[in-house]
């Protein structure tokens, strides 16, 4: 398991939060998570696989756009 | 497979599934456990101005569901007398009970209706069941009468049943084992 940095706003209802996630090509990704799942400005996320300068998450559900499985740059991973 | 009633509590009591609050025994089948109604809900409200046509387009890059759920999504309540979903009409809506399925616990589940509710023509979800293990929260509800007559929701009511199943293997942001982080 590991942490991704997001941006993080309201959810939907009170105990959900809206993160934005950007991936390693530059777009932003939305991702609606349980408030436990949120901490600070990361969310948690399982690394599937790595790439140059890249890491390859599975994020707790799936995108607004309906993805679960994002690239994002290894910057944007957080240990522990 | 999918677990019967002594199999989810036993996995409850060993806390390879989590529901919060706990679900009494009456809520039980042999085959699944029901979870009830929150009282918040959420409709589309699309009475924009006259003539303006409004169209979703979920396939664009440029999508996004919370800037579409802003404008157009509405917050609600069910009040305590109840609320009357009318024929046709679509909520989103939430279970009140907090759900999580750790991801090494090699469980996934299905939410599915009813059949005392679905009788009446009302659907709790469309075409997207399925609680992945690592879920964790309240589960949404896509709910629509489909029937003719008008069905008043109550807060706490069982909605929905949860039905789990086990998994063949752990999946992949759960595994630790030699093939971790491999890339086909």
């Amino acid at each position: 398991m590991c942490r991704v940095k997001a941006v993080i706003k309201n959810g939907p209802i009170d105990s959900e939060r809206l993160a934005l996630i950007n991936t390693s090509d530059g777009k932003s990704v939305e991702v609606i998570l349980a408030k436990a799942q949120v901490t600070g400005e990361t969310i948690r996320a399982a690394e599937i696989g790595r790439d140059a300068g890249r890491v390859l998450v599975e994020l707790p559900r799936e995108t607004t756009a309906g993805s679960w499985r994002i690239w994002v740059k290894t910057a944007a991973i957080v240990r522990g | 497979m999918i677990l019967t009633d002594r199999e989810i509590q036993v996995f409850i009591e060993h806390e390879k599934i989590i529901i919060d609050p706990l679900p009494g025994i009456e809520k039980y089948s042999s085959t699944s456990v029901d979870l009830t109604l929150d009282k918040k809900i959420k409709f589309w409200d699309l009475n924009g101005a006259k003539g303006v046509e409004t169209i979703f387009c979920p396939g664009s890059k440029d999508y996004k569901y919370s800037e579409v759920e802003k404008a157009y999504c509405k917050d609600s309540e069910i009040k305590p007398a109840g609320y009357v979903l009318e024929p046709r009409a679509f909520i989103l809506a939430w279970t009140s009970e907090t759900d999580a399925l750790p991801v090494h616990a090699r469980i996934a589940a299905r939410i599915e209706g009813k059949s005392s509710l679905a009788r009446l023509g009302l659907a709790v979800h469309i075409t997207a069941p399925t609680i992945h293990a690592g879920f964790q929260g309240q589960i949404q509800l896509e709910m629509c009468n489909h029937g003719p007559i008008r069905i008043k929701l109550v807060r706490g009511m069982p909605v929905c049943q949860l039905i789990f199943e086990q998994t063949l293997g752990t999946p992949s942001q759960g595994y630790t084992g030699m093939f971790q982080n491999q890339i086909a």
